[in-house]
């Protein structure tokens, strides 16, 4: 049929110039998982630019060190409660059927939550750096912990590579438009002119930013023993007082999400006015947003005394199958050069090859010459600032999970109640019963997060915290339509 | 039918779908009725209705599958129906796209609209511009629409798979009902009513149960919109907690039940065929080219829907090629380097080949088991039939996560599913397997609505003079069948190809992604991830455009879908 074969150039001709472009235009430099001697099995939520800056400068190192090639085989299931799942699926299924590894070598990423649960269940091996290298931790160039928080655990099965914080980035055009000022600290975000504008990480999906509002709460505990208080007295209003700001930052959010990037993306692009996330992220959208004359419209603050200083570790599992090689892998984290790829500029000797990274260093000796000004966050000096704010994990260590359902009832399933009554609230101008009825944490309190929230968690009876949950859910939402009528109500 | 035969396709596709669906759903779904060390209960379902915020879920996820089918409805009918009656300017593109929506890549899609309907966004530029309104009060579209701005995007998603299926609905009906009614003297209207609609109704109904069942599960809409008091959120919500909460497969049980029966209802009322079995006169083309104001006013329609649905669609465009587009129409700079990095990055040309091999192979099973169970529901006469049908629309309802799970379970070391992962790792069965089984109702419902209205006199006369079942298979029933199986096809194969929850968390290792996992890599790159993601996606966007438009040109003669 004569017709037809234009019909079929003029389909297949598109398709195959469509499907060249990218063979035509790739990067041919990185080594391929065929062509290596080695292997390495990584399981990480880091992100691309991350996996790939440490899969090829490892594999350059480990190449001149023994002559042999190493592919980093990164495996990526998402974040880290996937990572979860297919760490507890994966070993449950290993130990039903008697074998010791799952197949892994090493953990790398995440927060210091994830990786104290997997060492927990005793998944890790030792980690010969310790030994090989106890100079590094006798000398301090690696402290055990700093701000209250570890750096590694006393059995030293994992151990932090690099620093990691949340902050606040905000966008100066929104606040310029809103006529306010930039936030210092967390309890601006609980400011009503936020109304609608903050965009939040959220705490039940993620160990890390758990910490960050576990910072926020413990924060006004120290406020309230440095005021002279009890302790008992402190912990009870200090907590109060950290639930109130939670519940204000809550009624302002427009959401609560654990894409790590949503937050500084929907600030950058004004679709929040502020939000809560992590240092790196805060810092490279502040950077990369940067106009001509230095002013970038979107910055990034740590919270002063608001917030402690964690570290993102990495680990090898037991029964892995590169032992040796992951503990290379290990050592190499912690060489200068493996150290200084998180902040030395692109290009750069001891910087990555395509990005830079942002993340701040866990030696200690690198904040100092020759290495401090070849890197692209010198100004941020986490070690002199880290001890601003000490976390005391007896204060709110065992408060840690119940306050992720805490906040889950108080404002992420009541959120649609929370935002109505906080904006009747704002409209009358706050007028005190509806307030009371708003704030009214009552069945929250210190002791009863720590007796009745923790000690239903701890049970393992679903049913009971799931009717615990309904229950303070209900009394929070009951809490915010009455606040809601009060205020409407025209009660002065 | 033999009715041996009908047996037996039967147990192989329920051999299929019992291994390869129903039992890595029911491992996850365990949890919701089972306790450790007690045994099973319907406790964890019992709570779950109990606590208003799930109950008002549920309600509302229903609500929006209802307004949404409605809506899509609403679009989809009138542009298949002008598109069957009429003859108008630029007929050829437009019909081809008006199918757009199809290729909105997951992730950047979502950032396509936000870039123009965010408060900081193109929109709202254009308004401030236009004077209409004050930059400092710029309008959150998206903070107030919700459960209609929901709806909306909804419906200007999912309005092809309705338009598909009822534009290969309208194909098969005989002219000569519809020229019958009007020599009778029967207006218009009326013909639509008496003659029309009834003919289509199974077209309607292939395409409205997908669209209902999809949008009654629907994730990634609501969450644009930070809408989060509807169930498919609720559930996504409670999967990722990292608190092992057995309520969110509590949830996914009841909404497995709702869209199981709604299926079931809207099928005894829509799903059979009234009149259609009359022979389809070949070539014979009802077009008319009305006059040039009212073909005008028809382009303009149809150009209107494409013109609204490719909103996201210009917005990922636009931002792949953008310096920082921000407050602005249009974005102050342009540039092509992130295509040149996109493109370049060592993750993608991997990408591309896996997501065709997987989407390919998932479509062919796809088409061969859809025939097959098509075969068996309409031209059968076996007993449980209707339950087969069902059974086959489930994984719809099944969330992305929970069976990607369930599927993570069965595929590691020393579980059933693990012969199918390659000894490095590659995941290309297990996925193959796991699109097919997901993408299988739009084949299904496809081949139905093409089956009941095929005239089984034709297969008949074909058999009665001596051609064996295969024969007539291929050269009567599959070209009688011919517009069905495209449009089920091309959907089955899109939708394949931008996969989203068993490519995230099946394929682990780059060398294994496919595309939708490359697009959801570069978005967390740092600075300019976005862009980069966006640039992926409209690589995705075009690649799938000229399939689909090639798969109709290709493939047009042979059923008249397209009348190209």
């Amino acid at each position: 049929m004569r017709g037809n074969w234009k019909k079929y150039l003029g389909v297949f001709v598109p398709m195959a110039v469509v499907i060249a472009a990218p063979m035509i235009l790739r990067d041919d430099e990185t080594v391929g998982a065929g062509a290596a001697d080695l292997r390495l099995e990584v399981i990480t939520p880091h992100n691309e630019a991350i996996r790939r800056e440490f899969g090829d400068s490892f594999s350059k190192w480990y190449e001149k060190q023994t002559g042999k090639s190493v592919y980093v085989n990164w495996r990526q299931p998402g974040g880290t409660s996937e990572i979860k799942r297919v760490l507890d699926s994966a070993f449950t299924t290993a130990e039903a059927n008697g074998r010791e590894g799952i197949g892994l070598d090493v953990f790398m990423g995440g927060g210091v939550y994830d990786f104290s649960l997997q060492a927990r269940e005793g998944r890790f091996q030792p980690l010969d750096i310790f030994e090989k290298q106890a100079e590094l931790f006798e000398s301090g160039v690696i402290p055990t912990k700093q701000s209250g928080e570890n750096y590694y655990p006393p059995d030293k099965d994992w151990l932090g590579v690099c620093l990691s914080s949340f902050g606040i980035c905000y966008n100066l055009d929104s606040l310029d438009r809103l006529g306010m000022e930039a936030p210092t600290g967390w309890s601006d975000l609980g400011d009503p002119s936020y109304q609608k504008g903050i965009a939040l990480a959220d705490p039940t999906k993620s160990g890390s930013v758990a910490k960050a509002f576990e910072m926020l709460v413990q924060q006004h505990i120290h406020q309230e023993l440095k005021s002279g208080k009890s302790r008992e007295k402190a912990c009870e209003d200090g907590w109060r007082r950290g639930m109130n700001l939670i519940q204000r930052i809550g009624a302002n959010a427009r959401y609560f999400t654990d894409g790590a990037s949503k937050v500084p993306h929907d600030v950058a692009q004004g679709d929040a006015v502020a939000g809560m996330c992590i240092d790196f992220y805060g810092r490279t959208y502040n950077e990369s947003l940067k106009k001509a004359d230095g002013r970038s419209r979107i910055e990034f603050v740590s919270p002063v005394g608001g917030t402690s200083i964690s570290v993102d570790p990495v680990a090898i599992f037991r029964g892995a199958p590169n032992e040796e090689l992951a503990q290379e892998f290990v050592r190499f984290l912690y060489t200068k050069e493996g150290q200084m790829l998180w902040n030395a500029r692109p290009g750069e000797e001891m910087g990555p090859r395509h990005r830079a990274l942002r993340r701040l260093p866990i030696r200690r000796d690198l904040y100092e010459e020759p290495y401090l000004s070849q890197m692209i966050d010198a100004e941020v000096m986490p070690y002199e600032t880290a001890d601003e704010f000490m976390y005391d994990s007896s204060l709110t260590g065992k408060h840690f999970s119940p306050l992720r359902l805490i906040i889950r009832v108080m404002c992420i399933d009541s959120h649609q109640e929370m935002k109505a009554a906080w904006e009747a609230l704002i409209e009358a101008d706050f007028p005190k019963e509806a307030s009371e009825r708003f704030f009214d944490v009552s069945p929250i309190g210190y002791q009863d997060a720590l007796e009745k929230v923790r000690v239903t968690m701890k049970s393992g009876d679903n049913v009971s915290v799931m009717r615990m949950t309904n229950e303070l859910g209900r009394h929070f939402r009951e809490n915010y339509r009455a606040a809601e009528k009060l205020a409407k109500g025209g009660e002065r | 039918m033999n009715k041996g035969f009908a047996y037996s396709i039967t147990a192989i596709v329920c051999l299929f779908f019992g291994v390869f669906f129903l039992y890595p759903a029911a491992m996850v779904m365990e949890k919701a009725f089972h306790v450790e060390g007690e045994g099973w209960t319907l406790s964890f379902v019992g709570e779950v209705f109990k606590n208003p915020v799930y109950v008002e879920g549920l309600w509302n996820a229903f609500a929006l599958g209802v307004a949404s089918t409605g809506a899509s409805l609403l679009i989809a009918f009138p542009l298949a129906l002008i598109g069957h009656r009429y003859l108008f300017p630029f007929k050829k593109s437009l019909s081809a796209l008006i199918l757009i929506p199809l290729v909105l890549p997951p992730f950047v899609g979502a950032v396509g609209i936000k870039q123009i309907l965010g408060i900081q966004g193109a929109l709202n530029a254009f308004l401030v511009h236009l004077g209409i309104t004050d930059a400092a009060m710029p309008i959150d579209w998206l903070g107030e629409g919700r459960f209609w701005g929901v709806v909306i995007m909804n419906a200007l998603h999912l309005y092809p798979i309705l338009y598909m299926n009822v534009a290969a609905s309208l194909s098969n009906i005989d002219p000569a009902m519809e020229q019958a009614a009007q020599n009778l003297g029967c207006p218009p209207w009326r013909r639509l009513l008496r003659i029309t609609l009834p003919l289509t109704t199974p077209g309607i109904f292939a395409g409205g149960a997908i669209v209902f069942i999809w949008s009654f599960t629907e994730l990634g809409v609501p969450l644009v919109f930070d809408y989060t008091r509807v169930a498919p959120v609720q559930v996504y919500d409670g999967i990722k907690d990292l608190g092992n909460n057995p309520f969110p497969y509590a949830l996914v049980a009841i909404m497995l039940v709702v869209s199981t029966l709604v299926f079931i209802a809207s099928k005894a009322v829509l799903g059979r065929s009234k009149l259609g079995t009359a022979p389809r006169p070949k070539g014979r083309n009802n077009e008319v080219r009305p006059k040039s104001g009212k073909a005008w006013l028809c382009t303009l329609f149809f150009f209107g829907v494409f013109f609204i649905s490719s909103l996201p669609h210009a917005g990922v465009v636009i931002l792949s090629m953008s310096h920082d587009w921000y407050a602005s129409v249009l974005p102050e700079a342009w540039t092509a380097a992130h295509y040149k990095e996109a493109l370049s990055h060592p993750l993608v040309v991997p990408s591309i080949k896996n997501s065709l091999l997987y989407a390919s192979g998932a479509t062919l099973v796809d088409l061969i088991l859809g025939v097959a169970i098509a075969w068996v529901i309409v031209r059968s006469t076996i007993r449980g039939r209707a339950i087969l049908d069902a059974l086959v629309m489930l994984p719809l309802a099944v969330p992305g996560l929970v069976l990607a799970f369930g599927y993570l379970a069965l595929s590691q070391d020393g579980e059933s599913f693990h012969f199918l992962v390659g000894s490095d790792g590659n995941p290309m069965w297990l996925l193959i397997i796991a699109y097919a089984v997901r993408r299988l109702p739009y084949v299904v419902r496809a081949a139905v609505a093409g089956l009941q209205q095929a005239n089984i006199a034709l297969e008949e006369a074909a058999r009665s003079l001596g051609a064996t079942p295969m024969r007539t298979l291929r050269r009567v029933s599959l070209p009688l069948l011919g517009a069905n199986l495209i449009a089920g096809g091309i959907l089955a194969f899109a939708f394949a190809m931008l996969e989203v929850s068993d490519s995230l968390i099946l394929a682990q290792q780059s060398e294994h992604f496919p595309i939708t996992k490359a697009i959801y890599s570069l978005i967390s790159m740092l600075g300019n991830g976005y862009e980069l993601a966006s640039a992926l996606g409209v690589w995705a966007m075009v690649f799938l455009g000229i399939s689909i438009i090639g798969a109709v040109v290709l493939g047009g003669k042979k059923g008249g879908l397209f009348r190209m």
